[in-house]
């Protein structure tokens, strides 16, 4: 099933540096998650993550790069698609935006958009897409040009999951024009 | 020619603005500074900055190469009219680029403001009715199946533009790859000759 990772709970005050950063991380991808990048504030990091703002500063330096490390950690944390067919998999993409399904996808959504400004998400942004349109891929029957066809659903639901995301077009909307498109890029015509 | 108006030149400010720091970061003072006008007087136009944004949204939208190559045609076919469009959203040149991550943020925002929301349904709404009449077009010409609904085309045609272009604007996939996908896409609905 896709579901994300657990992460380790975190305990505040104990532990080497290590477990304390990743703990930070693990809150910050939360939040981050949920919030975006705008909303992300770095005292509910700290907070969730059990930690002082100082210690947190320690580690990563100021906002910005906790933020930025945050999405690179959320980028990582693809979930597991395992036996989930092509349709379970969009349909998860396509409700991106609702918090009871994975944050990877508002994570990558988020990343893709700050990656424009911030060169240095782009190898963790590339590397996220390349593997989600090698499992849409692999999921084709079609074998040949099926990465071609792959980044051609990948779009397709991207764009659809931020009209969605946004508010602009129903859920049912989007998943009725997906189902549509697929019936002709699936070559079932 | 007359020189663009203060307005326009804010806007452009904004845009610019928009393009280096994104909407997280854009600052009423810095669009201020960089088109050269007072805080007051760029209060004026836009008091706020969601206003601003909105402003900025529609510009990028009115200036949209897709749109404005279906209006002007200048190819014999209707699908050569189609898909020239379609594909001028992805060009290195900057102006281009600018236009195109100006919306992409404006749609990519988490949480936007009720007013962004508003205006970014108006301006999708308008998008997909002219890509609809060029569909439809097609479908006069005989170059798209008339078994389909041109209006869905048209949703599925721009929808697949806006995803291509957050992995464009993130430089995730090429200009290339973003334009060969869009091209098959359209293919897949065209009518066999």
């Amino acid at each position: 099933m896709v579901s994300l990772p657990e992460t380790a709970p975190s305990r505040p005050g104990e532990g080497s540096g290590v477990n304390s950063r990743q703990a930070i991380l693990d809150s910050a991808v939360r939040v981050l998650a949920r919030e975006g990048m705008h909303g992300a504030r770095v005292e509910e990091i700290a907070a969730d993550a059990g930690v002082s703002l100082g210690l947190l500063n320690y580690h990563f330096g100021g906002r910005r790069s906790l933020l930025r490390a945050g999405l690179v950690a959320g980028l990582q944390r693809r979930p597991d698609f395992a036996d989930a067919s092509l349709d379970e998999m969009l349909a998860r993409a396509l409700r991106a935006s609702e918090l009871d399904v994975d944050g990877w996808w508002r994570i990558r959504q988020e990343a893709l958009r700050i990656a424009a400004f911030d060169p240095d998400l782009r190898d963790a942004a590339t590397a996220a897409t390349t593997a989600w349109t090698a499992e849409v891929a692999a999921r084709l029957k079609d074998r040949d040009g099926a990465v071609a066809r792959a980044r051609l659903i990948v779009a397709l639901v991207d764009g659809l999951s931020q009209r969605v995301s946004s508010g602009i077009v129903p859920l049912r909307a989007a998943e009725h024009l997906l189902e549509e498109a697929l019936s002709h890029l699936l070559g079932e015509e | 020619m007359s020189k663009p108006s203060r307005r326009e030149a804010i806007l452009n400010a904004a845009a610019e603005r928009i393009v280096r720091v994104g909407l997280d970061d854009l600052r009423m003072q810095d669009v201020a500074e960089l088109a050269q006008v007072t805080p007051q007087l760029l209060a004026y136009h836009f008091p706020n900055r969601a206003a601003l944004i909105v402003a900025a949204l529609d510009y990028a939208a009115d200036l949209a190469p897709s749109v404005n190559l279906l209006h002007r045609g200048g190819f014999d076919r209707a699908i050569d009219t189609l898909r020239a469009a379609l594909l001028a959203e992805f060009d290195e040149a900057s102006n281009v680029r600018n236009l195109n991550l100006v919306w992409n943020e404006a749609a990519a925002l988490p949480d936007a403001p009720e007013a962004l929301t508003a205006a970014l349904a108006k301006v999708t709404a308008a998008w997909d009715d002219r890509v609809t009449v060029g569909v439809l077009q097609c479908i006069a010409e005989g170059s798209i199946r008339n078994d389909e609904n041109p209006r869905e085309i048209a949703s599925v045609l721009t929808a697949t533009v806006e995803g291509l272009s957050q992995s464009w604007l993130a430089k995730v996939i090429s200009t290339d790859e973003a334009r060969a996908a869009l091209a098959s896409l359209l293919d897949v609905y065209r009518a066999s000759d």
